[in-house]
This record gives structure tokens, sequence and C-alpha cells, in this order.
């Protein structure tokens, strides 16, 4: 009951908060007429996010920037912690490469971008991979973390049973790591989207990035708010779909790391 | 006693063993000419006070470890060389439910074909029942207690019908009356599986009840074997508490005891 009161009492408190915010963004901004063109003002941007969803084309942009972020996420997650992971099977050849991989990670993505266009064109592949190399990084490195982190008594325990090395990476390496692969993911949804949306700036004629930059060209601040509005929406959604793979973490592994006659042998 | 193919009977043999630990530029002898004979199918108790040196020489016997001198000779290798630990945390894999814990053993025997799989299946069902874990078998093991995840690992050894167990200290982070109950199932189950069994313990009415013969060591530096003893009743201890109260169980613990001091 009291947690409930709290929990009532946290989400009034935000609610007021967001009000608050926008109750007063939205009357200073009408004091002066620089400041309304600037920053607009929230009913306005209520307005244009209506005017945009008028047209059906809006879903489209949203659909386009989304496929390239999910795609060089999951493409970045994939190549990232298969990396990861295999470093379990040689610590000497990891630790040759870990210089290597810092510098690469080092590098900021907007550097490369414009070599994405030479190697990937200026279609929707160049905004995926830029989109996968901002997130593999993290993945690589998350995953190794985790692979460290394996507890050492599985490992004993598995080769006192004289399991092979590969059976060892099979049952207790990878669904070991599984929690900081997605840990990974999770954090990783932020900067596929700004991989994404970097793609879209240097060279696009679709997605939300081509219509920020189309709006803010044209001096039209409200529309560029509303769909970085719209971006945060779908940086949301993607942090809810991570969330909710994660939670079926343990259903992932009893179907894909463990032989299927025991677990439904446990139906039964 | 000197059998006619030393090769068939016995399972484990020390020869002239040494070992020492460097600890903080101080070298110490933890064993020094041990030697030792393990009858196959045999339950040996290694009994001795904390820090004397048993689990070191079981690391040493399951060749975890290499000795400085001499020799560790498991005899094995026709049965595949297939071998079981238990060790005293239970170590069962999180995300993995107990049946799917306890199944590990036969996950590995990559030897085995489908059926062999499907077989082990649905056997460790029945281990469970034998363990008092029926109902718990899709029970994660955060959901279970101490003792029944020790007994999830104590179906996963038993189950891979290993053909030497070694067990170090399994139950004694147990409650007394579950473990009575556990020594009860256990020895069951190994006289069943006719496996050689070494079981590390500091607990005089385990090692009485559970092997048929006990080996005593002291806390010595060198650590010496100070008694062998045989346990002729073993066959008739069947109850881990009915056993306690007989002459015999009582006699035998005097005797272990007089060794200890």
């Amino acid at each position: 009951m009291i947690v409930r009161t709290k929990q009532l009492k946290l989400h009034a408190g935000r609610a007021a908060f967001l009000l608050i915010l926008l109750g007063l963004w939205e009357v200073l901004a009408g004091q002066n007429a620089k400041a309304d063109f600037s920053i607009s003002r929230p009913s306005v941007v209520a307005k244009e996010l209506m005017i945009l969803f008028r047209d059906l084309s809006i879903f489209k942009d949203i659909g386009i920037t989304g496929w390239e972020a999910l795609a060089g996420l999951l493409l970045g997650t994939l190549i990232g912690s298969s990396c990861g992971l295999i470093t379990w099977f040689s610590k000497f050849t990891s630790n040759l490469l870990k210089p290597f991989v810092v510098a690469l990670g080092a590098m900021p993505v907007l550097a490369v971008a414009p070599l994405m266009i030479i190697w990937f064109g200026i279609g929707i592949n160049m905004k995926i991979a830029l989109a996968c190399l901002s997130t593999v990084f993290v993945a690589y490195a998350q995953s190794a973390i985790g692979v460290d982190k394996v507890s050492q008594e599985y490992l004993d325990t598995l080769r006192g049973m004289n399991a092979s090395r590969w059976q060892i990476f099979k049952i207790a390496i990878i669904p070991g790591t599984l929690d900081w692969i997605f840990g990974a993911m999770k954090t990783n949804t932020g900067l596929a989207l700004l991989g994404a949306f970097i793609g879209e700036f240097i060279s696009s004629n679709q997605g939300l990035g081509y219509l920020i930059l189309r709006a803010a060209g044209l001096y039209n601040v409200p529309r560029a708010l509303a769909v970085a509005l719209l971006i945060i929406a779908l940086a949301l959604l993607f942090d809810w779909l991570a969330t909710l793979v994660e939670r079926k973490r343990n259903f992932l592994i009893e179907r894909l790391c463990i032989p299927n006659e025991v677990w439904k042998s446990a139906l039964v | 006693m000197c059998p006619l193919n030393p090769i068939d009977t016995i399972d484990i043999t020390v020869d002239d063993l040494a070992k020492s630990y460097s600890n903080g530029g101080q070298t110490e002898q933890i064993f020094k000419d041990l030697q030792l004979e393990i009858k196959k199918k045999s339950f040996v108790a290694i009994l001795g006070p904390s820090g004397c040196g048993k689990s070191t020489l079981l690391r040493l016997l399951s060749q975890a470890e290499t000795p400085d001198q001499g020799t560790v000779k498991l005899n094995d290798a026709h049965r595949n060389n297939r071998r079981a630990h238990i060790e005293q945390k239970p170590a069962l894999l999180p995300w993995r439910t107990a049946l799917q814990n306890a199944y590990i053993g036969g996950e590995i025997r990559i030897d085995q074909d489908k059926k062999f799989r499907e077989n082990y299946a649905k056997n460790l069902k029945e281990a469970f029942q034998e363990f008092h874990l029926k109902g718990y078998e899709n029970y994660y093991p955060s959901q279970l207690s101490g003792g029944m995840q020790q007994r999830v690992a104590v179906i996963r050894a038993l189950q891979s019908e290993p053909a030497i167990l070694f067990c170090d200290e399994p139950f004694s982070a147990i409650d007394f009356v579950t473990r009575l109950e556990l020594d009860t199932v256990f020895k069951q189950k190994c006289r069943d599986l006719t496996c050689t069994t070494v079981f590390v313990t500091h607990n005089i009415d385990e090692a009485i009840f559970l092997a048929d013969r006990i080996i005593v060591f002291n806390k010595e530096r060198p650590c010496r074997i100070v008694a062998d003893i045989p346990n002729p009743h073993w066959r008739n201890f069947t109850d881990a508490v009915k056993s306690r109260l007989t002459p015999e169980f009582n006699a035998l613990f005097e005797k272990i005891w007089g060794y200890l001091q």
C-alpha cells in the first residue's frame, strides 16, 4: 500500500514537472517574437506534429530511420558480441589485439562517415554501416568483459566432468555472457540511432534525419522539434524492445543452448 | 591380499607423492613420500582436521594439480575416463532449471546418440524423486534452498555414472537434519552405481556411515596417514540415523577420535 502511494506520488511529480516545464516554455517564448521564432512553443510543436501525421509518408520516414538503426544495431551486436565471445578461446590473442581495438573504437564515427559513402554508396546500406560501426565496439568490449566474469566455479565444474573447450563455451560462456550482451544492446540503441542519423545528415532524401535537416534549412523550428520528438519516441521504443528480449533471456537460452530433449522432457 | 592382477582391482595408485606450496618465501611441505592404493568400487573417506591438506590431496588425485614428485595413477582409461566431482558449493548454472543443470552430465557425452540422451533425461526424473526433489525440476537454482541445490549437484554427478567420484566435503554447508537424509540416499545410490569414491570430510560420523575404509590424516607438516581403518559394518549401515545408535558405530567413532587427538 505504502509502495503504491509512493509510486503514485512519483508519477504525479513527474507529470507536474513536465507540465511546469512546458508551461514556462509556452509563456516565456510567447513574450518575444525573436524567442518565439528560434525556440518555438509547445502548442505550435504539437500542431506541427499533427500536421506531420496527416500525411502518411511520415510513417515511411520513421520506418526507414528505424530500420537503419535496428539493422545496424543487430549487425553490430552480432559481430561485436561474437568477437567478444571468442576472446575466451585465447587470452593471448585477445590481449594482443586489445590496443588496436581500443584505437579503432576511439575513432569518432563522423570521421569515417564520408568514407562510408565511397564504400557503401549513398543509400540505406551506408546508414546501416554507420549504425553498425557506432555499436560494434561497445558490444565487443562489454561481451569481452562478460566472458571474463563468468564464474570460475562453473568452468571448474564442467572441466571436472571432462567437458571439452567447445562444450564449456556452449554451456557456460555463451549463456553466462548473455546479460552483458543485452546490457550493451540497451546502451547501443541510442548509439545506433545516432549512427543512422549521422548517415542521413551526410546524404539522404528520406528518413527522420532528412526531415530535420530540411526543416532546419527552411528555418521551420516547430517541425524540426516535432521530428526530434519522434526520434525520442523511436529510441524509447527500441529500449522497450530490448527490455522485452532481456526478459525472455532464460527462454532464449533454453531454446538456443540446451539440447531439446531436456526441456521437452520437462514439459511432459 | 595381494591381487593376481593389480591393474584390474586397484583404481587409484599414489606412489611416493610429494607436494609443497610456497607461502610468502616459506615453502610448506604438505605431503612427502605418500603411498596410497585405492581399490576399485571402494568408498574411501579421507578424514582429518581442517587445513591438514585433505582438499589438496583430492585435487592431486583428480589430477587438477600435479605433484612435485611421485605419481598419481588413475586406472579409469578403460571406462572412458569418466570422473565426477561434488564440491562444497553446488555451482549450478543460474540460467538453467534444476533438471537442465542435472542434465549437463549427459549433455557432454557426445560419444552417445540421441537415444542415450533421451533415456538420460528420463532417468533424471526418477533420480529427482529419490532425492526428494520431485516437483522442483523446473525451478531455477535461485528459487531452491542450499540443501536442494546441493542435491541437484549430487544428481548431476551421480547420474553421469562415473567410474571415479571425487567428493570434497559436499554436505558440509547443509543443516544437520537434511544432511542425515542426504547421507542415506547418497549411500544407497553410490552402492547401486558401484563407482570408486573418494570422500573428503572432517565429520567422523559421516565417514563411518558412508565409507568402507577410513583414512585418517593429521595436521603435521608434512601431513601423514595416522590410521587406515577398514569399516566391516559398512554393509549393515543403511540408515544414517539408525546406524548412529549401534554399538559398532560408537566403537569405530571412539577409535577414530583417539587417532585425531
